[in-house]
């Protein structure tokens, strides 16, 4: 019985349908077993690929979507491209086609890599999307995505050097997993996907066409993250990425396929679904619960702008201190003498000038779970790390207490998880650097108070009302956006 | 780093996987790891469960609850068999000693076939069968067989009493795991706890091995006889996975159950796995 159903849209590159599939065969046994199914969506393809994949006898269903314009799409909400909306249509229509109960999404100029699939299945369950790892060219028009390796085996066809990726994933493969990631290859349940509404038919458009506020996949994961359904990457599931999607191949006079459009159920905003926490039947056995908790349990532990050797030596004295030991201990420093002289002892960034960027980075692939950006004016007990166990929690463990939502504290006294940080990427990049007190209000996210600690320096910067600039850009991005902090950012950048 | 979780390192005193893998690997640790680096492997024995760590993970699935599950038709080895699949699911990568067990665990994976490997400096054919027999206090003048077990049902102790009964004029030498389980019969010689030395003398002063596994693979002790070149003699086992040819020695060359052969593969393994030992 299908039990897996393997999804993947093509339009026009015979070429790289055919490498696909070689891929895909090789490296999904379960595709032997009868357990899983493979099939592409030509999604208004080319006559010459409904021609190849018929003879070529490839699993396939032919879609072919209506084109709408750009004024069209802007009245329903959608933003540029156009053809996004062709893409995400035929992504639905895929899986709504699926036999299977759970649903892989892979891109047509994707590879595979030994167990890409069984890895992908071992974490998965109806609490989540599940994602690959992804080894990217590193093209310099594109960059890579911020969640990506970088390690170029080609980045066209002709050029792809296969034994060198298998040989490079099987060196990086490991059990684990890490919050966020990439959107494709990725596995999640099928009801769940239909119950969240499917992919919007489009990019989510801002106040013009040519205005993207929101991307069509990460709109589909933040209603996936709506019903409780965490997005995280397998370390093991390694999937290369050629990154040129089908523009590559020269297509001289190609002919669209002339069938009736498909009818198929449509799913867009206007489906109202209650979204619920965790579905009565959704809940995963206790011991892949616990397997999953217990390899969430590591933290990043930031050294961040140190001013001199005895202050790094202080935090690491502190964390050597902590009994809970599966930690990375990351500095970033505008100091190139200090990074050099620690970069044996701990991972070492050089940032001059660049924290915010070194800090972006770090957020998309740190180690940890949580991160706790050490400062020595903090108090920390021994066993301060053992106690975290939420992934979705900021936890606080300062001598400060609330007056109303907000607090003034240190950023050292708090532990902030990895999904929340990827969340509020803007705010962090500007509360993180603050080595002082700053008054912060978090009530719009879960926190655990961990404990009262000892009284810290009394008199150390103080709690300052003025110090608003963090304050204003959360109070922005809660009340605009990402999107509204940007453009409040251009304005300000603009009159100076 | 290698990292080691047994269930028991040596029990007896005797040098198993672990303490030979110890030696060759001297880097190797026992302990827990708290933390894997992309450098590092847990080598876990998969009874012991998943270890949720980070990092690269190799199940040793060495144990035939699927097999015994499936012979036995019982639910006795649910638990095991459970706990020693969540490991080969959750690991990054599993191994079995031998093919035919391949298929226990390749819907979570590849399957490394890496065998465990006989010490074939220690076991081998000694050539003093006379003076083995007068140093052991048995007969020159019989034929005696060796039949080395427990009574453990898979060991399949019922055909040795069986055979030796429909073979009366047969001598046997009967090693035993444990004192309890030893046989008192008249032309039986049991040894219990002895050393690996002796295993090895006293397979050398035998005339065939017996061997009434109920299971398909062979297990260690089969494996260490066959290092011997003694003649193995079937009788009510199960159809093995293969059958020893007039040479078994050469058999366990051939087949890579020599420990260096073993060593090669566990340091090819790593090589490609990116660990550093």
């Amino acid at each position: 019985m299908v039990d897996i159903s393997i999804i993947c849209l093509v339009y026009k590159s015979t070429q790289l349908a055919e490498a696909l599939y070689e891929s895909v065969l090789a490296h999904t046994p379960l595709l032997q077993t009868g357990k899983a199914e493979f099939f592409f969506v030509a999604n208004d393809p080319t006559e010459e690929v409904v021609e190849f994949l018929k003879s070529k006898n490839i699993p396939h269903y032919i879609n072919k979507n209506d084109h709408l314009s750009e004024e069209e799409l802007f009245s329903k909400g959608f933003a540029a491209p156009e053809y996004m909306r062709r893409v995400y249509q035929g992504y639905n229509y895929g899986i709504q086609k699926a036999k299977g109960q759970r649903v892989v999404l892979i891109n047509s100029d994707n590879f595979f890599s030994k167990d890409w699939l069984e890895n992908l299945l071992k974490y998965a369950d109806y609490t989540k999307v599940v994602s690959s790892t992804l080894i990217e060219p590193g093209q310099d028009n594109v960059g890579i995505f911020p969640f990506a390796i970088e390690k170029n085996f080609g980045r066209t066809l002709d050029d792809f050097d296969d034994s060198g990726f298998q040989a490079f994933a099987e060196k990086i493969s490991k059990t684990g997993y890490s919050s966020g990631g990439a959107y494709m290859p990725c596995v999640l349940y099928k009801d769940i996907a239909i119950m969240a509404g499917l992919y919007p038919e489009g990019n989510i458009a801002g106040d013009s066409f040519s205005e993207v506020a929101r991307f069509g996949d990460e709109s589909f994961y933040d209603k996936l993250a709506q019903f409780g359904v965490e997005h995280i990457t397998a370390k093991d599931s390694i999937v290369y990425h050629l990154k040129e999607g089908e523009k590559s191949e020269l297509q001289k006079n190609a002919k669209q396929y002339e069938t009736p459009t498909t009818e198929y159920v449509r799913f867009n905003q206007r489906l109202v679904v209650h979204p619920a926490k965790l579905m009565p039947y959704i809940i995963p056995e206790v011991k892949h619960t616990d397997v999953i908790n217990g390899l969430g349990k590591k933290v990043t532990v930031l050294i961040l702008n140190p001013t001199d050797a005895q202050e790094i030596d202080q935090s690491l004295a502190t964390i050597s201190n902590f009994s809970f030991k599966n930690i990375e201990t990351v500095l970033i420093s505008d100091n190139k003498s200090l990074t050099e002289k620690y970069k044996t002892k701990l991972k070492a960034v050089y940032a001059k000038k660049r924290t915010d960027k070194a800090l972006y980075d770090l957020f998309h692939t740190m180690y940890g779970e949580h991160l706790l950006v050490i400062n020595n004016e903090c108090t920390y007990d021994a066993d301060l790390l053992d106690k975290l166990d939420d992934r979705s929690a900021v936890y606080h463990f300062g001598p400060e207490v609330k007056e109303g939502n907000l607090i003034t504290e240190y950023m050292g006294h708090f532990i902030f998880p990895k999904r929340t940080l990827l969340d509020k990427i803007p705010m962090f990049l500007g509360f993180l650097v603050e080595k002082g007190k700053i008054e912060v209000d978090f009530s719009d996210l879960k926190t655990v108070n961990l404990f009262i600690g000892l009284p810290d320096n009394q008199g150390v910067n103080a709690p300052q009302g003025h110090r608003s600039i963090p304050r204003r850009i959360v109070d922005k991005a809660r009340n605009d956006g990402v999107r509204g902090l940007a453009v409040a950012v251009r304005d300000k950048v603009r009159k100076r | 780093m290698i990292y080691l979780n047994c269930e028991v390192k040596s029990g007896l005193g005797e040098d198993t996987f672990w303490t030979w893998f110890g030696r060759e690997f001297p880097s190797a640790s026992f302990e827990v790891p708290e933390k894997l680096n992309d450098e590092d492997i847990l080598l876990r024995y998969s009874t012991l469960g998943f270890l949720p760590l980070e990092g690269k993970q190799m199940a040793l699935c060495w144990e035939l609850y699927p097999e015994m599950k499936e012979y036995f038709n019982t639910a006795a080895f649910d638990d095991r068999a459970r706990l020693v699949d969540n490991t080969a699911r959750y690991s990054t990568y599993r191994t079995v000693a031998t093919e035919m067990t391949v298929k226990n665990y390749e819907k979570y994976g590849q399957v490394e076939v890496i065998p465990i490997g006989v010490n074939t400096d220690l076991y081998r054919p000694l050539d003093q069968k006379d003076s083995l027999r007068d140093k052991y206090g048995l007969p020159k003048d019989k034929k005696i067989g060796i039949w080395i077990g427990t009574f453990h049902p898979m060991k399949g102790v019922s055909k040795l009493l069986e055979y030796a009964a429909l073979n009366p004029e047969i001598e046997w030498i009967v090693i035993w795991k444990w004192e309890a389980e030893e046989l008192k019969m008249d032309n039986v010689h049991s040894f219990t706890k002895i050393k690996q030395e002796q295993i090895c003398e006293l397979l050398n002063s035998a005339d065939f091995f017996l061997s009434t596994s109920q299971l398909k693979p062979y297990y260690m002790a089969e494996w260490e006889a066959m290092a011997t070149n003694i003649p193995f003699v079937f009788f009510g086992s199960a159809d093995r996975e293969f059958y020893p040819s007039e040479n078994p020695r050469d058999d366990v060359f051939a087949m890579g159950w020599d420990r260096k052969s073993v060593k090669k593969r566990w340091a090819e393994f790593f090589r490609r796995k990116g660990i550093k030992w």
